[in-house]
């Protein structure tokens, strides 16, 4: 089996295939964390879609492409991160606060509540708490008769 | 004057310390009527009182939050160098191999230039990410 292969199929990563530590990784996306905070968006996005090709099941990378894109306003893209980001890891509970918010934006409101709901399970700390917060929130706003 | 503001708002709203005359425990405040308060001088919010105020901006700060601290300068430095150095290594990709259908490839080809450009924009933002990372190091100590 060649290595291409091996990539296209998911068998291994360019990381992996570099020798690239997941601290590397991780310290890069403070970098583009930074960047983007810097107003230098454009950068943060280069190298994050970098860092997707390098590792393209990063949880951490695949929710700040998520994020970033939201803020962007590209909905469908960053939806389908933020998608990707909860297959890698699934029991994150902010990750599913922010997909919550993208699907409250996108008018999928039965989606979100779904997402809150399952975060308030899930985490016991702040992202749990949080959920909760933001589910009783939009219960209310739901619940008041619009003007 | 402002009809929000008053002796028992002043300053209160935004989780500053205060008695029904203003702020207080602040040596730097000398008068603590609701006249002198100044949100330069005046003590530190209490812990929890963002949350408080605008829950959705600490759940947007919780929801950007990254798992991992920021390395520090020399250990970010050293991460770098390792990984500049094995981004410049060759890969053994056989980009011609006969299975790997036009749309495979097309991914292999996007994957690899995604990676190429990260590569260049480290080496354009390097001076831009030194100084970003310096001053959050600093805002970090102080």
């Amino acid at each position: 089996m060649s290595a291409a292969r091996d990539l296209i199929e998911g068998r291994s990563t360019l990381a992996e295939l570099r020798g690239h530590s997941p601290a590397a990784l991780a310290a890069l996306c403070h970098d583009a964390l930074a960047l983007h905070e810097n107003g230098r968006s454009d950068e943060a996005m280069v190298m994050l879609r970098g860092l997707r090709a390098l590792d393209p099941s990063n949880a951490q990378v695949l929710r700040l492409l998520g994020l970033m894109l939201t803020e962007r306003g590209a909905h469908q893209e960053a939806l389908s991160y933020l998608d990707d980001a909860l297959k890698a890891s699934p029991s994150d509970a902010r990750l599913r606060v922010a997909r919550a918010r993208l699907r409250l934006q996108l008018g999928d409101g039965q989606g979100a509540g779904t997402d809150l709901r399952i975060a308030c399970d899930q985490a016991a700390g702040a992202g749990g708490q949080h959920a909760a917060l933001f589910l009783k929130k939009i219960l209310a706003e739901a619940a008041t008769p619009q003007a | 004057m402002n009809k929000r503001v008053g002796s028992s708002s002043v300053g209160g709203g935004w989780g500053f310390p205060v008695t029904p005359a203003g702020v207080t425990s602040d040596h730097k405040v000398k008068d603590a009527g609701p006249a002198s308060f100044d949100p330069r001088t005046a003590p530190l919010p209490e812990h929890g009182v963002l949350e408080k105020i605008d829950p959705d901006q600490r759940r947007r700060q919780l929801v950007w939050e990254l798992e991992e601290e920021l390395p520090e300068p020399t250990r970010f430095a050293q991460l770098m160098a390792a990984f500049m150095d094995n981004a410049r290594t060759d890969l053994d990709l056989d980009l011609d191999d006969p299975s790997l259908t036009e749309v495979e490839l097309e991914r292999l080809n996007r994957l690899l230039a995604d990676e190429a450009a990260l590569v260049e924009m480290m080496r354009k933002t390097e001076r831009l990410r030194l100084e970003v990372r310096s001053r959050a190091a600093s805002e970090r100590a102080s």
